[in-house]
């Protein structure tokens, strides 16, 4: 995906947990996070791998 | 500006040291055996994202033997904690590029600080170990680090969930911090644990053994009973691990998750699963699946002591833990291993308040010199001691067979139930009919013009009058002899019902259970 729509999607979501407008956010400065050794692991392997993931009704 | 530079770089350089483990080489021989590393087992283990390590730059203060020139980053065990379905967790994961992950006094001491944080936060802990074991350069300070350890482990011992994943070596003495833990998870082809390995096997008996059969996944889980849990890999290992945590509570004072499943009912099924004939085999598992929450049965130690079968379930999105006997197997009598494996459980979903479930269909404890001599006095001590002492709510449902003093081992209503329900085909009773009939017919039946006539005419008395559950109805053995269709709703009801129990046992500091 290109930069611009990822930050876009970043701009926008901020905005709506803040409760102000997507214009009034000032991008100062962004980083661009690499794939875990996990995640690497998994992908050059070719596994396919779903985490086990559980909600719980109580909390 | 730029003194701040120089020492984020420092930290910075010092981070990717600590990061790199034992180096490139060793991280894809790591990969190349089909191991994940400390951090990326780490990562596995925890939700998405949540993974924070603690005390990664540790090291040993050990100078001997050349141990000051080759000080490890992290000393070969990565700690810290993380979330597992948005719950607390602490693990340690030992690092077998990084030494070997043998341990030393700071290894030791970075897993115990973990320990007491689960501990001071009453959250589970999961000790993953790949280690050649103890560092032997640093002498008796290494050796006490695993003291250090079961100490701790034992101490948590019913009071938060410990777990733990072998998914490499663990030889000698600390196979016993995982000995000492609730649960033990292997893998198929990487896992190992024993005592002494094959040369010192060798050299001291003459024995030839490979590791693998000498204490891989496949022995701890059918022969020794060692291990409860067996994965292919570590991936498919550390998710067995998730899905385990998700029947748990997070401590011995609070309940188990409430988790949204799907609840259909299938009791109208059992009848065909279960055949009235009770010499007739069938799989309890299809059973236990045709009632608790769709999919939710979750078996524990699978192929060992198979004439019993425990694991946990769902009923209405509440855990229960489940024993049951397996008709496939020896019959479903109870024996040595058998004992062993219920009464453990039992006392498991006991300390963390998880109710039981027991399915009845017991014909004996299996009769012999073999079990006589290897102490099944001793070893069904343990059922009868375990579920007579457990103060959680406890609900049994007697199938078919519920014989003599394997029945009363079963979760009778004299050990403590809370309810007792039977289906119309169950028999309830000292022994089966022709085992009976020979005992107390013996003389009428010699006595007889025609033995085989009065030997049939007292098993047709024996059975009319005994081989129900009216008689046990009756007398309040049985609280109801139910439909198998209500099953379900019986079984659900009950819990439901038994949600505010309480019962508490003398004051003492705690019992003398046979071991």
């Amino acid at each position: 995906m290109e930069i611009e729509k990822v930050l876009a999607m970043a701009v926008a979501a901020v905005a709506e947990e803040n409760g102000v407008e997507p214009k009034k956010v000032i991008v100062h400065s962004f980083k661009e996070i690499q794939k875990s050794s996990l995640e690497q692991f998994i992908e050059e392997n070719h596994i396919a791998y779903h985490k086990y993931q559980l909600e719980d009704l109580r909390a | 500006m730029s003194e701040w530079k120089d020492k984020i770089d420092a930290l910075q350089h010092r981070r990717e040291n600590v990061m790199a483990g034992g180096g490139l080489d060793r991280i894809a021989k790591q990969h190349s055996s089909g191991k994940l590393t400390a951090r990326e087992r780490m990562d596995a283990l925890f939700d998405d994202g949540t993974f924070v390590e603690i005390n990664d730059m540790i090291t040993s203060r050990a100078t001997d033997f050349g141990m000051d020139k080759k000080k490890r980053p992290g000393d070969g065990v990565v700690t810290g904690y993380g979330y597992i379905h948005g719950r607390i967790a602490f693990a340690s994961s030992q690092d077998f590029t990084v030494g070997g992950g043998s341990l030393g006094e700071a290894q030791a001491m970075k897993i115990c600080r973990a320990m007491d944080k689960a501990m001071e936060m009453k959250a589970p802990f999961i000790s993953i170990n790949d280690s050649g074991g103890a560092r032997i350069e640093e002498g008796i300070d290494g050796l006490s680090g695993y003291a250090d350890i079961f100490y701790r482990n034992t101490i948590a011992s019913g009071v938060i969930p410990q777990i733990s994943v072998i998914l490499g070596p663990c030889a000698g003495g600390a196979c016993y911090s995982p000995a000492i833990t609730d649960y033990i998870f292997m893998t198929e082809k990487n896992s190992q644990m024993y005592i002494t390995g094959p040369a010192v096997v060798k050299s001291v008996t003459g024995e030839v053994i490979s590791s693998a059969d000498l204490g891989g996944a496949a022995v701890h889980s059918a022969t020794s009973g060692v291990a409860h849990f067996v994965y292919p890999d570590d991936l498919s290992c550390l998710n067995g691990v998730r899905q385990l945590l998700g029947y748990l509570p997070q401590n011995n004072e609070e309940k188990p998750m409430h988790v949204e499943g799907t609840r259909v009912d299938r009791s109208v099924t059992l009848s065909d699963i279960v055949p009235v004939d009770s010499k007739r085999p069938y799989d309890v598992r299809n059973v236990i699946n045709a009632f608790v929450d769709e999919g939710s049965f979750f078996e524990i130690q699978h192929d060992f002591a198979r004439n019993i079968v425990v694991g946990f379930a769902r009923l209405d999105g509440e855990t229960i833990g489940i024993v049951a006997n397996q008709s496939q197997y020896m019959a479903g009598s109870l024996e040595i291993n058998a004992s062993d494996k219920g009464a453990r459980f039992i006392r498991f979903c006991d300390c963390f308040n998880i109710p039981i479930l027991t399915l009845v269909d017991v014909p004996a404890f299996l009769p012999g010199s073999q079990q006589e001599h290897g102490g099944i006095i001793r070893h069904g001590a343990k059922l009868l001691f375990a579920y007579s002492e457990a103060t959680v709510p406890k609900v049994g449902l007697i199938m078919r067979k519920a014989y003599g003093g394997a029945y009363i081992a079963m979760n009778s209503k004299g050990t403590g139930a809370d309810m007792v329900f039977a289906w119309p085909i169950s028999e309830i009773a000292v022994m089966g009919a022709a085992g009976a009939v020979s005992i107390i017919g013996k003389k009428e039946i010699e006595k007889a013009d025609d033995p085989t006539a009065k030997k049939e005419e007292l098993l047709d008395e024996y059975n009319n009058k005994f081989m129900n559950p009216y008689i046990a109805a009756e007398h309040g053995y049985v609280d109801e002899v139910i439909l198998p269709e209500e099953t379900r709703t019986k079984i659900s009801s009950a819990f439901k019902m038994l949600r505010t129990k309480e019962r508490h046992l003398p004051n003492k500091k705690h019992g003398n259970i046979p071991l």
